[in-house]
């Protein structure tokens, strides 16, 4: 009797497989983006075009791909459809970790809650774990946010666990270990972070630069802190190589000397006085030193961003800065940050260019930022609001502008992560 | 012991007890119970799933007091848990009678704890939640529930009217939890303040089987205020012009 059933199962069983692979063969596809405007800086796309996804992955970009050969088709008529964003700069060791700043601890973010609502799919941390504190990174975020998570290494073998002291300890910055622990772990390793140093001298960007050389990696500098300050023309010129990242590019910080006299800008690329940016800087953009934005909740200035952008000098990477001082405040979330640049006079495609293939070629990571057939599907839909907007600078000053991109739907690795309006989902009336 | 925690030791902090995923039978509520009793303070339950489902019946009218709190209230599985609204779309006769002993309906939404095929109905047959809460974690952020404005926002699109949602969001949550100098504007009170944009268009909002509901209204934070200090500023309200004389001048 029990066998009979079995059999009986069995041969149901046969038959719903049978009818499953027919279904399959005619709705190859899992994903369908219809109608929208797709901007692949890589492929060069910038028109309406459909995206098929199947098994996690793209499986066609073309125009008029048939909604009938997809099992679920998303209507992105009137959207944006690009690569998932990559920020290159976010800082995402968050843990409990007590008075230990970006690293373990409680200043840093989760990265799923802050990436998806905004289209970003790929962030990379700027220097919260150094050699001492990388494999904890990877346990606790790496491994458990859905979220591909990357990191530059700080030089600081405690990574940014206190500026103050931790921070300029020099005897804890080892290029050979750092390098070998970013050679080990260049999965998700990508460069070298050096940040907050306050000494009047090199040493710790050539540190930094060491560990680059032996890892095969770029370093990002987040400059300006030396007491005295140190000339930034030196630092793009002499100190960084070619594909080595200065980040807060459009940063403005008051600057003093050691008694407390303010004085001349020595470290904000364009000159506050003549609102001309500095010749050095077209230089060091010719010689390849990359220009990242790292808004954060000091470092994004419209006194430095708007003439540098009247006079042409876009940013070559958008990154966030992200943590619980700049989530609040003027940055709030990278489709904020991209729509500044929109409002600023950057052409879209450049502002997703600056936010998926150029961040993508900066950290060496050529599988990621584009749309090619075969790659991982990593997919935002954004909606180009038009309308009255507002926004706030590091200092509080504002800007308004007419135009603002909301992400709409992030899609990570073939899966829906954020859907805003509910475009992927069946309706209930 | 736990009323000890909250009585003696941090009764600026604790306002309530949570009885949680228990699987068995009335034991963990009856504790929790015994516990609010004692701290003189709410219970707020989510109630644990078991076959055959416990009677919630039971649970109003014969384990709770009234101010205790019944939290994922428009949760559907109905297997494992009783639900609100019965299967034919009826709200149970008994929820009106545990909401009017004083038995507090809560959302919850979360992850897993939102079906319009609850909320839908129970608002048309005049059953409202007292409080709306998010049930805020990782899973519930990307999901349906993403913020408390969406959640909000939803309420308003299912018939509730705009004082209604906002009432249920800030006094009726503070007389709750007995925090009655919190979720209003007295003279005097500390300024915690929210300012909201109500944005009309097409929207679509999801419960926790990603279920659409389309909507027309949405409420957006525009301007968060604690204590006096601006804390989240959508869209540059309270900031100068970059060049106007006043930002000069600061």
């Amino acid at each position: 009797m029990q066998n009979y059933f079995k059999t009986a199962k069995n041969r149901v069983l046969v038959l719903f497989f049978a009818l499953l692979t027919l279904n399959v063969s005619a709705q190859e596809i899992d994903l369908l983006i219809k109608g929208g405007h797709v901007i692949d800086a890589k492929n060069k796309i910038n028109t309406k075009m459909d995206v098929a996804v199947k098994d996690g992955k793209i499986f066609r970009v073309a125009a008029d791909i048939p909604a009938s050969s997809a099992k679920k088709t998303v209507n992105a008529n009137g959207l944006y459809v690009t690569p998932g964003l990559i920020d290159i700069h976010g800082h995402v060791f968050h843990g409990t970790e007590p008075d230990n700043y970006l690293s373990n601890s409680q200043d840093a973010l989760p990265p799923d809650g802050f990436t998806f609502r905004a289209g970003v799919t790929t962030v990379a941390d700027a220097g919260g774990a150094g050699w001492k504190n990388i494999d904890l990174f990877r346990k606790n975020v790496v491994d458990k946010s859905k979220t591909r998570v990357l990191a530059f290494m700080n030089i600081v073998g405690g990574g940014m666990r206190g500026v103050d002291t931790y921070e300029q300890d020099k005897a804890d910055m080892d290029p050979k270990l750092t390098a070998a622990s970013a050679k080990k772990n260049k999965d998700f390793v990508i460069g070298i972070k050096i940040a907050h140093y306050i000494g009047h001298d090199w040493d710790p960007t050539d540190f930094a630069v060491a560990a680059g050389k032996i890892a095969g990696i770029p370093v990002m500098v987040d400059f300006g802190k030396a007491l005295p300050p140190l000339p930034l023309e030196d630092l793009l010129l002499k100190h960084l190589r070619p594909g080595d990242i200065l980040t807060h590019a459009y940063r403005y910080d008051q600057e003093f000397d050691k008694s407390g006299k303010m004085i001349e800008h020595k470290q904000a690329i364009v000159d506050v006085n003549t609102k001309k940016l500095k010749p050095y800087v077209w230089d060091a953009r010719k010689r390849g030193i990359i220009f990242d934005v790292g808004h954060g909740g000091g470092s994004f200035s419209w006194g430095q961003a708007i003439p540098a952008m009247e006079q042409g000098f876009h940013p070559d990477v958008l990154s966030s800065d992200l943590h619980t001082g700049s989530m609040n405040a003027g940055f709030k979330d990278m489709a904020n940050l991209a729509s500044k640049f929109l409002v600023l006079g950057m052409p879209l495609a450049d502002v997703i260019a600056a936010s998926t293939w150029n961040p993508a070629k900066v950290i060496q990571r050529p599988e990621l930022g584009h749309l090619s057939v075969g790659s991982e599907a990593d997919i935002a839909v954004f909606r180009l609001r038009e309308g009255d907007f507002g926004y706030i600078d590091a200092s509080g000053m504002s800007i308004r502008g007419k135009q603002k991109l909301e992400a709409e739907l992030t899609i990570r690795n073939g899966r829906v992560v954020w859907d805003l309006n509910a475009l992927s989902s069946p309706s209930v009336k | 012991m736990t009323a000890y925690m909250i009585t003696k030791m941090f009764p600026k902090i604790i306002v309530g007890i949570k009885s949680a995923h228990y699987w068995g039978d009335f034991t963990q509520v009856d504790r929790a119970v015994e516990a609010g009793k004692l701290a003189n303070v709410p219970v707020m339950v989510d109630f644990g799933e078991h076959q055959p489902t416990n009677s919630i019946k039971s649970l109003f009218l014969e384990h709770l007091r009234p101010g205790d709190i019944f939290t994922h209230t428009f949760a559907y599985g109905p297997k494992d848990l009783e639900t609100v609204v019965d299967d034919n779309g009826i709200v149970k006769p008994f929820i009106f009678d545990a909401q009017k002993k004083g038995i507090i309906f809560d959302v919850g939404h979360g992850g897993g704890a939102f079906f319009w095929r609850q909320a839908v109905p129970a608002i048309k047959q005049g059953f409202k939640p007292n409080v709306i809460s998010t049930d805020l974690h990782s899973d519930s952020m990307n999901g349906g529930m993403k913020d408390m404005a969406n959640v909000m926002s939803k309420f308003l699109n299912i018939g509730l009217t705009l004082e209604e949602v906002i009432e249920k969001s800030t006094a009726s949550p503070a007389r709750v939890i007995n925090r009655p100098e919190l979720g209003n504007l007295s003279v005097g009170a500390e300024a915690d303040v929210a300012v909201f944009s109500l944005k009309k268009g097409e929207f679509g909002f999801t419960d926790v089987r990603r279920n659409t509901l389309k909507g027309t209204q949405k409420l957006d934070a525009e301007l968060t205020i604690r204590a006096g200090k601006i804390v989240w500023d959508l869209n540059g309200l309270s900031g100068p012009i970059w060049d106007s004389p006043q930002a000069i001048s600061r």
